[in-house]
């Protein structure tokens, strides 16, 4: 696959920061603390490049909910958290005060919700913008190393396979949380991505 | 009938089920949502989620829902984050159901977006979490009353004073507290893992019968179930040894037998206590061992003699004249003197024999482990040798000697008080014999001594009473006219009958009953003087003798003063006499002695003139009123030369001269021929009483003359 031209990755970085920026906003909803965002980065990579890329975000264990989405193209979306932070975010959100040492069945469901939140107003977002049709699976709560979990994600294909990751860091200063959203597309898909972006550009340029 | 299985299959499905279409209408409602909600299917199909369920208005539920239809988003909600879901009863109907509801978008072919809303009970999972968490905050609670414990007896051992270390059954040490470190002298990490053998001594505390032979491991076991206290030597890291007194616990419960020691560092009380000891049981002086050791050693030898049936000797000794050192010289030469001969009698006796300072000059030795008593013979010539030898102090040439009195066991007294009065008595007789000298016990001292102190106290209360009095022998001129009168002491004793002064000054004149007989001489004679001068009688000179030991002490001269004050007495009137001996003594040991009684206008006289060793310059420089020449010159008419030189030289160094001791018309004649100006003596009179010279002196009776 081509490389995404200059225009194409300007075009998708301010698309999914104004995406990002929604899925911010509910999670700092949510916490009731400021939210800052790194400004999102395109790469085109292989799979295998990807699951080392997260392992290196998380230092160990990496937590993910994960979303799958389908029509207009398709692909997973999701948000990453080193382990020991998704214990925090967690907590804070329900401000339990005995904190047990891993998450239990409803904290993972609960930090299943607040990846849902994000990812949904992300996708949200990235549909009105570009008028995408698309269904979203509900969300997966996944752990693991990256490769693990990027098998989980998406059992099919191979590392090899090329996929495109728009990521996006963001941090909650207060309590020292961080993490990241993470977009993956197939090659078909990332093709398709590329038009539709251009279709919408176009529609500003006329 | 396809249509009617899958009716029957989503109202047999175990959790809620509904559908809504893109009307926003639900279209499907299963029967555990009836059951829940509690709203049959037929009156909840057709309606909206709001219709049925206001009380969610505002919530993210139809927020959802809008999500899953406009958009496609799937979602899910957990009572977590939500504080409002659906209100459904559970299946117990007692509480509200715990719920997770999904939504999602469900499309059939090229059909409108239909949206697929499950409820989930998770009530046994919120069930068993609360449970998980309570349990959790148990455990949190008991981990935290735990840490404060943990903390509390961290607090108690840091700050304890004394060690704290535990060891396992190696003896290796496990852990230790601060107080370890300062008394040990060295840090945690080098305590711990190394023997504690290292840090004590355990075969101190184990006694000889065990060290060595047994498992160290039993040692401590056996220290653990002794009740109390052990002291014990230490070792700090830089090798110096350090006194401890500790205790040992064993700790039960474990695998492996853990010992806690608690060790307190009492270095400096032992310190204290040996301080004390030393104290209490030498001298600080001399640092020879003072009375409380040597009474002792004392017992000890008693016990050593009885065992090896070897004789041990008892030695009493001190310092001939010793007051006239510190007199003269000050108490520190004085004190000077003193460790000096400490030495030399310590170095003059075995090592194992004891040289004890009683106090003052006195000093006494145990010479145990004797042959023969003549042992202790050689052992007191050779210290008496030793201390006769001149003392080099701070530039003073220092000369003193020693008396000995020796007493043996077994044979001169079976008990220490036996011994030692034994050996005092020896030492007096020593004395008594001329100083300089040591002198071993007899039997017969013992009733001699006390027939002397018998006297002594005798005496002293004489003097109180009306036994004692005073004769007056008259002294005449060439003419028979009476010009003096020499006072004599007389006691009547009640026992011995008429004693003389010479029967009992010796035995007097080295106690402290010296002083009071002179007072009692010197006022007793100015008494009688003052009555006679009352009663009008013409009264001559009065003499007093004085012993050497009289006429130097420190009273004499302010007791002479008071009482010429007390009578009033011309102290012209009043003659002092003395030997040369005394004479000497007083010029070389109190100084301006002679002066000041010259000063104070007494008669001064030399009694038995002729018989010491007056030095002519000292008589010179100290010229005396008169001179007493002894009777001895006397004697068979012989020795008139003599008397007349003796006469001559009394002459020229300005006295009168007296000749004494005239029993005879012969002697009488010899005297005058040899030129004695007055004379005195039996034959003249003998000493008279107060009441037989009153009359003379009122009629001025006539003595026998030429």
């Amino acid at each position: 696959m081509d490389e995404l031209t200059e225009i194409q990755h300007s075009a998708i970085t301010e698309m999914l920061n104004i995406a990002i920026g929604r899925a911010a906003a509910a999670l700092n909803d949510l916490v009731d603390e400021e939210v800052s965002l790194s400004v999102p980065e395109v790469i085109f990579s292989t799979r295998r490049e990807a699951g080392r890329l997260i392992d290196e975000r998380a230092g160990s264990t990496a937590c993910a909910v994960m979303q799958e989405f389908d029509g207009s193209f398709a692909g997973n979306a999701m948000l990453i958290f080193p382990e020991a932070k998704s214990l925090a975010l967690v907590r804070l959100m329900i401000g339990e005060a005995v904190p047990l040492e891993t998450l239990t069945e409803l904290e993972q469901e609960a930090l299943t919700e607040v990846g849902n939140i994000v990812l949904n107003a992300s996708l949200g977002t990235l549909a009105n913008l570009l008028e995408l049709e698309i269904d979203s699976s509900l969300p997966v709560y996944l752990n693991g190393t990256g490769a693990t979990i990027l098998h989980d994600a998406a059992g099919k294909g191979g590392d090899e396979d090329w996929t495109l990751l728009v990521e996006v860091d963001f941090d909650l200063a207060a309590s020292a949380i961080s993490g990241y959203v993470l977009l993956m597309l197939d090659v078909v898909s990332a093709q398709r991505f590329a038009a539709l972006v251009d279709a919408y550009m176009e529609k500003f340029m006329a | 009938m396809a249509e009617s299985v899958f009716a029957r299959v989503l109202d047999a499905t175990d959790l809620g089920l509904m559908v809504i279409g893109p009307d926003r209408r639900i279209v499907c409602w299963n029967d555990w949502m009836a059951r829940a909600a509690g709203i049959a299917s037929a009156t909840a199909v057709g309606h909206t989620v709001a219709e049925l369920f206001p009380g969610l208005e505002g919530t993210r539920i139809p927020a959802a829902i809008d999500a899953c239809l406009e958009k496609g988003l799937a979602s899910l909600l957990t009572a977590a984050l939500n504080p409002t879901l659906f209100p459904l009863a559970g299946r117990q109907r007692r509480r509200p159901l715990e719920q997770v509801v999904t939504i999602k978008p469900v499309t059939a072919g090229n059909g409108p977006r239909h949206c697929l809303v499950q409820v989930l009970d998770v009530s046994d999972a919120a069930a068993r979490e609360k449970l998980l968490r309570q349990q959790a905050r148990s455990m949190e609670a008991l981990a935290e009353n735990h840490r404060q414990s943990e903390m509390r007896t961290r607090a108690i051992i840091d700050n304890a004073l004394d060690a704290i270390i535990a060891f396992d059954e190696n003896g290796q040490v496990i852990a230790c507290n601060p107080a370890a470190e300062r008394i040990f002298g060295c840090s945690a990490p080098a305590i711990l893992g190394s023997p504690v053998e290292n840090l004590v001594q355990w075969q101190d505390m184990s006694g000889k019968d065990i060290q060595g032979r047994v498992p160290p491991i039993e040692i401590w076991q056996r220290l653990s179930t002794t009740q109390g206290v052990h002291e014990c030597t230490g070792q700090r890291h830089d090798g110096t040894s350090i006194f401890l007194e500790l205790s040992l616990g064993e700790m039960m419960g474990g695998p492996h037998p853990v010992f806690v020691m608690t060790a307190r560092d009492i270095t400096l009380r032992k310190q204290v206590e040996a301080r004390i000891h030393y104290l209490a049981h030498y001298d600080s002086l001399t640092e020879l061992p003072n009375r409380v050791l040597f009474r002792e050693r004392l017992a000890q030898s008693f016990a050593q003699s009885k065992r090896t049936v070897k004789p041990f000797a008892l030695m009493m000794l001190d310092l001939d004249r010793f007051k006239d050192v510190n007199d003269l010289l000050g108490h520190h030469v004085g004190d000077m003197l003193l460790k000096a001969a400490g030495r030399r009698i310590a170095g003059t006796v075995r090592e194992s024999d004891t040289v004890a300072r009683l106090g003052g000059d006195e000093f006494a030795v145990v010479l145990t482990n004797l042959t023969n008593a003549d042992g202790a013979g050689t052992v007191a010539e050779s210290i008496v040798a030793k201390l006769s030898a001149a003392f080099e102090l701070e530039g003073h040439e220092v000369k003193t000697s020693t008396s000995i009195g020796i007493a043996v066991y077994p044979h001169d007294g079976d008990t220490p008080e036996d011994l030692m009065k034994h050996a005092d008595l020896a030492l007096y007789r020593a004395k008594a014999k001329g100083r300089n000298a040591y002198q071993f016990y007899v039997p017969q001292m013992d009733a001699e001594v006390q027939a002397h102190k018998g006297l002594e106290k005798d005496l002293r209360r004489a003097l109180q009473g009306e036994d004692v009095g005073l004769h007056f022998q008259p002294v005449a001129d060439a003419t028979g006219k009476l010009v003096g009168l020499e006072s004599l002491m007389r006691w009547h004793h009640p026992m011995r009958g008429l004693l003389e002064a010479k029967d009992f000054i010796p035995i007097v004149k080295d106690t402290d009953l010296i002083a009071p007989v002179g007072h009692w001489v010197i006022a007793t004679a100015c008494r009688q003087l003052r009555d006679w001068l009352e009663a009008g009688l013409a009264v001559p000179r009065v003499a007093v003798n004085l012993s050497p030991q009289e006429l130097r002490h420190r009273l004499l001269v302010p007791t002479i003063r008071k009482v010429l004050a007390e009578t009033g007495i011309d102290p012209w009137l009043l003659q002092l006499e003395f030997s040369e001996e005394a004479l000497m003594q007083v010029i070389d040991r109190a100084p301006g002695v002679i002066e000041e009684l010259q000063g104070m206008n007494l008669r001064l006289a030399v009694d038995d003139f002729g018989s010491g060793l007056s030095s002519f310059a000292h008589l010179r420089r100290h010229p005396v009123d008169q001179i007493k020449i002894a009777p001895v010159f006397l004697v068979d008419g012989k020795g008139a030369d003599v008397l007349s030189s003796l006469a001559a030289l009394g002459h020229s160094l300005g006295a009168t001269v007296v000749a004494e001791g005239i029993e005879t018309a012969d002697q009488l004649e010899a005297a005058r021929r040899a030129g004695a100006d007055e004379f005195q003596g039996y034959y003249l009179s003998t000493p008279l009483s107060p009441g037989e010279i009153g009359p003379m002196l009122k009629d001025g009776l006539k003595l026998p003359s030429l």
